[in-house]
């Protein structure tokens, strides 16, 4: 760069001003600058912006950290809050037995604030994929935008608009095929996707993942609406639900594995 | 207190700092530290003691950031006159609160890829290498975002200045 000593480029001309040149080099710029005065109100002027930025917002760093953000003290509340997380509720159905009466429609008593700010979106994430799931369970000749032949195609679309891994999870076991999926508007405009599965008998359950992003974890949680029912549940990217023309107990079962799908770190 | 954490509180000043930059709201900007941390915490298995933790951090933030503005998007967040340090209420008494001021709206006129660059330069003390690592472009784009923000930056306070003369 410094075979041209008395045409120094752009980005030089920056690296002199933020102090990123050697020194041998900086001298370069220093004497080109000086000679061009141009150059040297530009360059000034850039300078003035460093410093009034750092007038501007530099105190903010020295300002004593709130306890909200201390980072020891958000470890502690996580940890506080892991034994709630799907994983350790799921396994607490199985210890339970699946029988019924359990936490229904509730959420647990012992949430402070922020949970119920958790609350109200899984509610709203549930909300969402239960009037999907009433609109379009019904379809015959539409259900669904793509259909399970090409799943591939699906998968990759989805992931695609999602900007996230989009899976379809393998409900066979419990008798439920893919029929397909499609891309839904969520709110504030991002997208969100629906993959409907259906039994034998017809019955439609759907798999509702949207972008969500609550920087949280939460529990599985069960919401009733209009007699239908959905499990959710959000991780810190997404928000995920399952609806169906099923009683609770074989959903729960669905949502299970559609869990183990999206989440297979836990 | 382990290493990760040490290392999360050591940064906070300066996500603290970099988020009021962004967001010129101080409870806006405390919410996108808060959920920087939570995020960092329960992704602790991706960050590399070994690795520039700053601008992994950072990083998170600036994912983070853009995700709410999107989200927001036609719907900014309402903030109360009282909130915006006397911006609209008192009439500023320095000169240099008036330049400030008028650097702070400049700065809201750029597009958000040259505001963050140049704040994260201003703010940060970043080597251009660090910056592109954490915004996550080439070493390249980012000395064209400085560069064509500066002179943005610098014709609108130009601007700025004659029009303060005229009314004079």
């Amino acid at each position: 760069m410094s075979d041209k000593p008395f045409a120094i480029d752009e980005a030089e001309l920056h690296a002199w001003i933020d102090g990123q040149l050697d020194p041998d080099h900086a001298g370069v710029v220093n004497a080109t600058v000086a000679a061009d005065a141009g150059l040297a109100a530009r360059a000034n002027a850039y300078a003035d912006q460093n410093r009034e930025i750092e007038a501007l917002f530099g105190g903010v760093a020295d300002e004593p950290l709130p306890e909200r953000l201390r980072a020891a003290n958000i470890a502690s509340r996580q940890a506080r809050r892991r034994w709630r997380t799907p994983l350790a509720a799921s396994v607490a159905w199985l210890a339970m037995g699946l029988t019924g009466g359990w936490l229904a429609n509730d959420w647990l008593a012992s949430e402070g604030p922020g949970d119920r700010v958790m609350v109200e979106a899984s509610r709203h994430v549930a909300q969402q994929a239960m009037s999907a799931h009433r609109v379009y369970a019904v379809e015959v000749l539409h259900p669904v935008e793509v259909f399970a032949d090409q799943r591939e195609h699906l998968v990759k679309w989805l992931s695609k608009r999602l900007g996230q891994d989009i899976r379809t999870p393998d409900l066979a076991s419990l008798g439920f095929e893919l029929v397909g999926g499609r891309l839904l508007p969520a709110e504030g405009g991002e997208p969100a996707a629906q993959f409907m599965y259906e039994d034998e008998t017809g019955r439609r359950v759907t798999v509702y993942v949207s972008l969500y992003k609550s920087g949280q974890e939460t529990a599985f949680r069960y919401q009733e609406m209009q007699g239908a029912g959905a499990f959710v549940w959000l991780d810190p990217e997404m928000g995920y639900a399952i609806a169906g023309d099923i009683p609770r107990e074989p959903l729960l079962a669905v949502s299970k594995i559609v869990y183990e799908t999206f989440e297979p770190t836990h | 207190m382990d290493t990760f954490l040490q290392q999360l509180e050591q940064w906070s000043p300066n996500l603290r700092r970099y988020a009021r930059a962004l967001t010129r709201n101080a409870e806006q900007a405390d919410d996108l530290v808060q959920d920087c941390l939570e995020r960092a915490l329960s992704r602790r298995h991706l960050w590399n003691e070994d690795g520039n933790t700053r601008a992994w951090l950072f990083t998170i933030m600036h994912n983070i950031h853009a995700n709410d503005t999107r989200r927001r998007g036609s719907r900014p967040a309402s903030v109360p006159i009282d909130d915006q340090d006397g911006h609209y209420a008192r009439p500023a008494s320095q000169h240099s609160r008036i330049a400030g001021m008028e650097l702070a709206a400049a700065l809201d006129e750029l597009p958000a890829d040259q505001r963050q660059v140049i704040l994260l330069v201003a703010l940060e003390g970043m080597s251009y290498g660090e910056v592109a690592e954490t915004v996550g472009v080439a070493a390249g784009t980012v000395m064209s975002r400085l560069s064509r923000g500066r002179e943005r930056l610098r014709r609108l306070m130009e601007e700025g200045a004659q029009a303060l003369r005229v009314v004079k």
